[in-house]
């Protein structure tokens, strides 16, 4: 006799066993109409699950935000399906949801070309009218493993053999064609619309292991209506457009060499627009009592591991080998610097706050695959600042910065502005006393901002809370740029 | 201790810019902030006496004499995305004013040099905040 409780507290109870759909036909046929997955119990599952026990349900409508990822989960399916119909042989192997949409990787002899791409889409189309129903079975392992060999799914089967002992083997099926798949699905694949495109074909090796074989990846879109697909793909063409790589060609900004990868090679107007906000920025941090210092690049061993970013970066740390026989390395952080130039002589509590900056050049080897023109580089220029000061003054200063930083933005055109504050994580250092002060600043400045924010709970820094400062650019992309970290871990070593 | 960043990495926000403006970046950041187009070399001597002008109250100019066609040289510079173009041609030379036309609008805008100074020295400031 399971009591199902659904979001607004109301409970109903039923005498057997009942499903997603039922449920939702009790509470109403509009709802059991728009009805695409259920959610019990935190989890997510297809509507036609059978509750057993008492649970707490919702119905997953379109108005989820759940609904997207299900609608792009389905149309991956349904690339694959047309992928197979039109082109026999090709075998299947993985195809997940990725932001805005999702991939399926193919084997295939033969090339998908662009007009590939227009009659797979077209095909997909009319998979979406035909509508199969969508159905799920658990099957043994040994059989699944059989049967996708015989179909001549090699992939699939090896898939399946290395999913753990105590998992269900999920086969879902629409129509005919079946997947291995830990769903959950849409109750049939129409559900999916019409709001989807296939976006480009890329190269991708089978498990990302570059020994292996290079399968063919399918790239699409998927949206809940045409009104998104569309904004969708003009903001695509507007940064396309606008892609600061092109125009740092045309207006003789930048340029990039093989030689030195992720490092800006600064033409003489390019480097005019990044002296005029260095100018900008050293003003405004004058008028704001700021001190502006310079410190080495290249730093023994010893002080990073002081530090602990010997042992937490080492990675992507610069290492030099000299004559001398030490060990030296490139700053990838300004920090240490700072605390050293604070460390001479004796200083007292009427010295604080203390405002330290510096327009450090870091260098952090990032693997070669990431780097983006100027956005993801190698070597760039931070705008760092340390501010040394009292428990006490805390707060008073992480406003001063908040309203600094916001009114910065500003001045640069940039107005819409989100925050988003991290708070304790449960690996950290120093006492609770210290962490409730510094939350508490922290909140402080931002309420005083008036901006809005949200919580991403356990996910501060093991020596602090933070805050981040996301901006929002004119095609509607968010950007973090800066932040405000508390460091109650640094001066004490 | 606080630890702060504004920009995060200079390189990165700077890429920021130019895709949010789209290349059309404001005046004050502009790395070319003027291009002096003379209409032929009749009218160096007053393009070169503009240049002088604008050098005086910091603007970052730059002065085309070229022996080229001037709507060639306007595209060019619109494609560089410089958001002020300053035409002189005999006219005026002969009136000591400027034919102004800005990055993204089809129409110009003849004024005089005096003017035109006074003005793209408060125009061509960075913001106050």
């Amino acid at each position: 006799m399971p009591i199902v409780q659904l979001p607004d507290g109301k409970e109903l109870t039923y005498k057997n066993s009942v499903t997603g759909l039922e449920i939702a036909k009790d509470i109403s046929i509009s709802l059991s109409k728009k009805a695409l997955a259920l959610q019990v119990n935190g989890e997510y599952k297809d509507l036609d699950t059978e509750i057993v026990k008492d649970s707490k349900i919702k119905i997953i409508t379109l108005e989820d935000e759940y609904a997207l990822e299900l609608l792009r989960h389905d149309a991956a399916h349904v690339c694959a399906m047309a992928v197979q119909e039109l082109f026999p042989g090709t075998q299947v192997t993985i195809g997940p949801v990725i932001e805005n949409g999702f991939y399926y990787d193919f084997a295939r002899e033969e090339p998908f070309t662009d007009d590939d791409l227009i009659k797979i889409e077209k095909k997909m189309i009319e998979i979406v009218d035909r509508n199969d129903k969508t159905t799920r079975e658990v099957w043994d392992r040994k059989k699944a493993i059989n049967h996708f060999k015989n179909m001549g799914e090699h992939y699939k089967a090896e898939i399946i053999d290395s999913i753990p002992g105590n998992e269900d083997i999920s086969i879902y099926f629409h129509g005919s064609w079946h997947d291995l798949c830990r769903g959950p699905h849409l109750p049939s694949i129409g559900r999916i619309g019409k709001s989807f495109k296939l976006m480009k074909v890329a190269g991708a090796y089978w498990r990302g292991d570059s020994n292996n074989v290079m399968l063919q990846r399918i790239y699409g879109t998927c949206w809940k209506t045409k009104k998104d697909l569309d904004e969708y793909l003009h903001n695509l063409e507007e940064a396309e457009k606008r892609d600061h790589r092109k125009l740092g060609k045309t207006m003789d900004l930048f340029h990039f060499q093989e030689e030195s990868p992720g490092a800006v090679f600064w033409h003489q107007k390019g480097w005019a627009l990044f002296q005029t906000l260095v100018d900008f920025m050293r003003q405004k941090q004058l008028e704001a009592g700021y001190q502006e210092v310079n410190t080495p690049e290249i730093i023994d061993r010893v002080l990073w591991e002081k530090s602990g970013h010997w042992e937490k970066f080492q990675e992507y740390m610069y290492t030099t080998s000299t004559p001398d026989e030490r060990t030296f390395a490139i700053k990838p952080m300004n920090c240490p610097g700072h605390c050293q130039i604070y460390n001479q002589g004796l200083k007292s509590y009427k010295d604080l706050p203390l405002k330290l900056s510096e327009f450090g050049k870091v260098h952090r080897y990032e693997p070669s695959g990431s780097l983006h023109g100027l956005m993801r580089v190698r070597s760039f220029t931070q705008d760092d600042a340390h501010i040394f000061c009292t428990e006490d003054q805390i707060t008073k200063e992480s406003v001063k910065v908040t309203k600094l930083i916001l009114d910065i933005y500003k001045a640069f055109g940039f107005e819409n502005i989100t925050l988003k504050y991290a708070d304790r994580p449960a690996k950290r250092v120093g006492d609770d006393s210290v962490w409730d002060q510094s939350e508490k600043a922290l909140l402080e400045a931002i309420k005083a901002s008036k901006v809005d924010y949200t919580i991403n709970k356990g996910e501060g820094a093991f020596y602090g809370p933070k805050i981040e400062f996301v901006l929002r650019d004119a095609i509607g992309r968010d950007w973090q740029c800066g932040t405000l970290q508390v460091d109650l871990n640094l001066p004490g070593r | 201790m606080l630890h702060r960043a504004l920009f995060g990495s200079l390189e990165r926000f700077t890429g920021i810019l130019i895709e949010h403006y789209a290349g059309k970046l404001p005046l004050w950041l502009s790395p070319v902030q003027v291009a002096i187009l003379p209409i032929n070399d009749e009218h160096h001597d007053y393009a070169k006496e503009i240049l002088n002008q604008l050098e005086k109250i910091s603007i970052r100019p730059i002065i085309d004499l070229r022996n080229e066609k001037i709507n060639y040289k306007i595209r060019e510079h619109s494609v560089g995305k410089i958001p002020i173009l300053m035409i002189c041609g005999s006219k005026e030379v002969q009136n000591k004013t400027i034919t102004l036309r800005r990055l993204g609008k089809e129409d110009q805008q003849t004024e005089s040099l005096e003017k035109i100074i006074s003005s793209l020295s408060k125009e061509s400031q960075a913001p106050k905040i």
